[in-house]
C-alpha cells in the first residue's frame, strides 16, 4: 500500500543501496573456501572441504553468470538460517523452561508462596488494595527496574 | 526543554513531545503504519513529533519510556514459577521477542533518534506504566488537585492505582497486582464472546445493552470477590491468561453454558447477557474505586486514565452517581497515553517544574495534537487531478452541512489528527442523525461492520442539554448520558416487538427517538460536545446543520472502514472514500463528489488489506 510522502515526515531518509550481487557472491565465495580450507587444515579430510568449495564455487559462478543459482542458493540459505534459529531457541529454551521453572514451582509450593496471590475468595481480609512505598529518590525514574 | 514520550511493545504504540510542559505532538503509530493497534516501536510517530516540535539535532533534552520493561519482564518470569510446568507455548512465544527487542529498549531508541537527525545522548527516563497513566489524567487536566483512578490490564505488576495529584506532585497511594485486574476481566468476556481483546472491549460494551443482567450473581459467586473499597481478586481457576494463549478455560465455559462464541458467527442472547453482566459488574467496581478514593483524599475532581477508562458507559454512571463533583478522563486513555503521561512525569513530578491548572480548560488542545494537511491538499489533488470544490470561508459549513441533510455520508479531514482512540471531527464520518435509515447504511456500507453498533452525536456545546441530559463538557466523546425523554418515540406494540427479536439488526432499524442515528436501543448516546474555540470549522459546521435543520447535532464515527486504523492523510482518506459508499469526501477546504471521481482503479478487496478486528 502507498503512504502518502508528507511533509510531516521531513526530507526523506537516506535509502540504503542493496550489495551488488556479484560482491555479495565473491565474499560468500571467498569465506565457504575459508571455511572449507580451515576444516582441511585442522582435521585433515578432504571430502567435507571439497564439498564446501564446489558449493562455493557454484555460488560464485551463479553471482556473476546465472542469477537463478545464486538467488536459489539465497532461499535456501534463509531457510536453513531459519530452521536451524528455531531449532536452537526450542532446543534450548524448553529444557530450560521445565528444569527453571517446574523446579522453582516445586520450591514455592513446598514454601507454602504464591507470587500470584492467588488464595480465592480470601474472606479474612478486609482490602485487596496494596499500599505504594515512596520512590525512593528520582534516580528510581533513571532504572528500567 | 524538549521532552519525548514513548510508548511501545504492547499495543497502541505512541510519541509525544512536549516543550516546557506545554504539549506540541502526540500521534499514535498505527495512524502512519496503518496497521490497526501497531506495537512496534513508534518510529513514524516519533519522527512526525520530532518534525512538528523543529527539534534540531541538539535541542531534545530527554526521552521517556512509558514503563519499567525490567519489572515487566520480572512479572513474567514470576508468573512462569507460579504456573510450571503449564506456559510453555505462552514462554515460546514471548521470550524470542523479549530477548531480540523488549530488553533493549534503550538501544532501539538511541538508533531511531538517530535515524531522526537527533544526537542520541539524552537522558533517559523509565516512569512506572500506572504512573503514566496517572501523570497522562491529572497533568493535562483542568484541576489544580484531584484524586486520580487508572484501571487496565496489566503494567508491570499494578493493574489499578489510587492517585492524589496537588500542583506538579503525582502520588499512587496504593494499587492491585496482577493477575488481579478489571481489564483484564473484561477482556475474558471480550474474548468469550467472540470479540478480539484489546480492540472488541467497545463492541462488548455496544452490545450490552441488548441484554439483561442475567449472570451477575454467577460472576460475583465464583469469578470475583470484591470489597466495599473497590479493591478485589478474581478466582484464578476460570482463567487461562497467566499460562495459556487464550483468556478463559473450560471451567469458565462451563459456568456461561457452552463454549466461547467463535469470532463472526451469530451472536446469540447469551452473548448480549453476558455483555450487559459484565458492564454492570465493571461499573459496580468503578464506582466502589471511586467512592473509596474519594474517602482517603477527600478531593472533589477526579481524574481517569488506563483502557477501562476509555468505557464511556461506566464513566457517565460515575459522573451521575459518583461522589466527585468533576471529572476528567484522558482521551487517549489506553496505552498510547502513556506516551504523553510519561514525558509529563519527567517535566512535573521529576524535574519539579511548576504547575497552574486554570480550573476551566484541559490542556489537551481537544486532542488535537497529530499532523495536519490542510495547506498540502490543493497540491495533492492537483497531482492526482481530483475533481473537487473548493469552499472558501462560510461557504463551507453551510455547503457541507446541506449536502448532509440530504442524507449523504461525508468523511471529513480537516486540521490536526486526534490522539486517542475517537475521532473528534478531524478524522471523521459525518451524516444527519434525523435520518431512520442512516444507522444501518453507515454500518454496512459504509464501514462494514456488526450492524448493532451504535453511533456516536456531536452537538454543539451550548445546545447539549437540548438533546441529552447531560449539561457539561464531553469533548473527548467519553461519557454516555440519555437522550432526552421528549425526543423518545412512542412505540408501537409491532416495535416492541421486534426490539425482543433475537436478530439485532431488527432491534437496530426501531427508531426509538426523533435522533434515531445516535439513540441507542436503551435510549443512550455517547456525547461529543464542541467549543467553537477548540475547533471552529467543526463548530460552525455542527452550527450550519442545525439553523438548516433546527437540529444542532450531527453523527460523527471514526473515518475508516473495519480493521483499519483511522485515516491519517488525505491519501488514506481518499481510498477509504473511493472503496466505500461514501457520497463526498471533504479535504481541508476542497469538497469532493463521489461522482464526479474518475473510476478507481485500485479493486483489492479492503479485507486484504486490514485485518478484522
Amino acid at each position: 500500500m502507498n503512504t502518502w510522502p508528507w511533509k510531516a515526515l521531513g526530507p526523506a531518509l537516506p535509502e540504503r543501496k542493496p550489495m551488488p550481487m556479484r560482491v555479495k557472491a565473491t565474499i560468500q565465495a571467498v569465506v565457504m573456501g575459508l571455511v572449507g580450507f580451515a576444516v582441511y587444515k585442522i582435521w585433515g579430510h578432504l571430502i567435507g572441504p571439497a564439498i564446501v568449495w564446489s558449493l562455493a564455487l557454484l555460488v560464485l559462478i551463479g553471482g556473476w553468470l546465472v542469477p537463478s543459482i545464486f538467488h536459489g542458493f539465497e532461499k535456501f540459505g534463509a531457510k536453513l538460517a531459519f530452521w536451524v534459529a528455531s531449532g536452537l531457541t526450542w532446543g534450548l529454551l524448553v529444557p530450560f523452561f521445565y528444569i527453571t521453572f517446574t523446579f522453582g514451582r516445586l520450591v514455592l509450593v513446598v514454601r507454602g508462596l504464591d507470587p500470584m496471590d492467588r488464595a480465592f475468595p480470601d474472606a479474612g481480609r478486609d482490602t485487596f488494595w496494596t499500599p505504594r512505598p515512596p520512590v525512593p529518590s528520582m534516580d528510581q525514574y533513571r532504572k528500567q527496574h | 526543554m524538549n521532552i519525548l514520550g514513548i510508548s511501545a511493545f504492547y499495543h497502541d504504540s505512541a510519541a509525544a513531545l512536549i516543550r516546557d510542559g506545554k504539549i506540541i505532538a502526540a500521534a499514535q503509530e498505527e495512524r502512519f503504519s496503518r496497521k490497526k493497534h501497531d506495537e512496534r516501536f513508534p518510529f513514524h510517530a516519533v519522527r512526525y513529533c520530532l518534525h512538528e516540535g523543529k527539534i534540531g539535532p541538539d535541542d531534545l533534552d530527554a526521552v521517556a519510556f512509558y514503563d519499567k520493561p525490567i519489572q515487566k519482564f520480572e512479572r513474567l518470569l514470576q508468573t512462569y514459577f507460579a504456573t510450571a510446568p503449564r506456559g510453555l507455548k505462552s514462554f515460546m512465544m514471548a521470550m524470542p521477542i523479549w530477548i531480540r527487542e523488549k530488553l533493549w529498549i534503550p538501544l532501539e531508541i538511541e538508533n531511531s533518534l538517530e535515524q531522526c537527525g537527533v544526537k542520541p545522548e539524552r537522558e533517559l527516563y523509565f516512569p512506572e506504566h500506572h504512573e503514566s497513566h496517572a501523570a497522562s489524567a491529572f497533568y493535562p487536566s483542568p484541576y489544580q488537585t484531584s484524586a486520580i483512578l487508572t484501571v487496565d490490564g496489566v503494567g508491570e505488576w499494578a493493574t489499578s492505582t489510587l492517585g492524589h495529584g496537588q500542583g506538579h506532585d503525582l502520588k499512587i497511594i496504593s494499587d492491585l497486582h496482577f493477575p488481579h485486574s478489571l481489564g483484564l476481566l473484561y477482556s475474558a468476556f471480550t474474548y468469550f464472546t467472540g470479540f478480539k481483546v484489546n480492540s472488541g472491549e467497545y463492541k462488548l460494551m455496544g452490545l450490552a445493552p441488548y441484554g439483561e443482567p442475567r449472570y451477575v450473581k454467577q460472576i460475583y459467586d465464583h469469578l470475583i470477590s470484591v470489597r466495599e473499597d473497590g479493591s478485589f481478586k478474581l478466582n484464578m481457576e476460570y482463567f487461562n491468561y497467566m499460562a495459556g494463549l487464550t483468556m478463559t478455560n473450560d471451567k469458565f465455559g462451563e459456568l456461561f453454558g457452552g463454549p466461547a462464541r467463535k469470532s463472526e458467527t451469530d451472536i446469540g442472547q447469551r452473548e448480549m447477557d453476558l455483555a450487559r453482566s459484565i458492564q454492570v459488574v465493571t461499573e459496580e467496581i468503578v464506582l466502589k474505586m471511586a467512592r473509596h478514593l474519594h474517602k482517603i483524599t477527600g478531593e472533589k475532581n477526579l481524574c481517569m486514565a488506563g483502557g477501562v477508562a476509555l468505557n464511556c458507559v461506566a464513566n457517565g454512571r460515575l459522573l451521575r452517581e459518583g461522589p466527585f463533583e468533576n471529572v476528567w478522563i484522558q482521551p487517549a486513555a489506553g496505552d498510547a497515553g502513556g506516551a504523553l503521561g510519561a514525558a509529563l512525569t519527567v517535566w512535573y513530578h521529576v524535574k519539579g517544574n511548576p504547575r497552574q491548572a486554570n480550573g476551566v480548560k484541559d490542556s489537551m488542545q481537544g486532542s488535537y495534537l497529530g499532523p495536519n494537511f490542510d495547506d498540502e491538499v490543493e497540491a495533492f489533488l492537483k497531482a492526482k487531478g481530483y475533481p473537487a470544490k473548493k469552499l472558501a470561508g462560510g461557504e463551507w459549513a453551510t455547503t457541507i452541512a446541506k449536502v448532509m441533510a440530504e442524507e449523504n455520508v461525508v468523511g471529513l479531514v480537516q486540521g490536526r489528527m486526534e490522539f486517542g482512540p475517537r475521532a473528534l471531527g478531524g478524522r471523521s464520518i459525518v451524516g444527519d442523525p434525523r435520518s431512520e435509515k442512516m444507522q444501518s447504511v453507515m454500518n454496512l456500507k459504509i464501514k462494514y461492520r456488526e450492524s448493532f453498533r451504535p453511533f456516536a452525536p456531536s452537538c454543539c456545546r451550548d445546545k447539549v442539554s437540548e438533546y441529552f441530559e447531560h449539561d457539561r463538557e464531553s469533548p473527548y466523546m467519553l461519557l454516555v448520558a440519555p437522550v432526552r425523554k421528549d425526543l423518545w418515540t412512542n412505540l408501537t406494540d409491532e416495535q416492541k416487538r421486534i426490539m425482543k427479536d433475537p436478530d439485532l439488526c431488527k432491534r437496530v432499524n426501531v427508531a426509538r427517538s426523533t435522533l434515531p442515528a445516535i439513540t441507542h436501543v436503551d435510549y443512550s448516546a455517547r456525547i461529543q460536545t464542541v467549543e467553537r474555540d477548540v475547533n471552529q470549522k467543526y463548530y460552525d459546521l455542527i452550527k450550519a446543520f442545525g439553523d438548516l435543520t433546527g437540529v444542532y447535532c450531527i453523527i460523527n464515527t471514526s473515518f475508516n472502514v473495519r480493521g483499519e486504523p483511522i485515516v491519517c492523510t488525505p491519501e488514506d482518506a481518499y481510498r477509504c472514500f473511493m472503496r466505500t459508499e461514501m457520497d463526498y469526501l471533504v479535504l481541508g477546504d476542497f469538497l469532493l463528489s463521489k461522482k464526479d471521481q474518475p473510476e478507481w482503479a485500485d479493486k483489492v478487496d479492503w479485507r486484504k488489506d486490514y485485518v478484522l478486528d
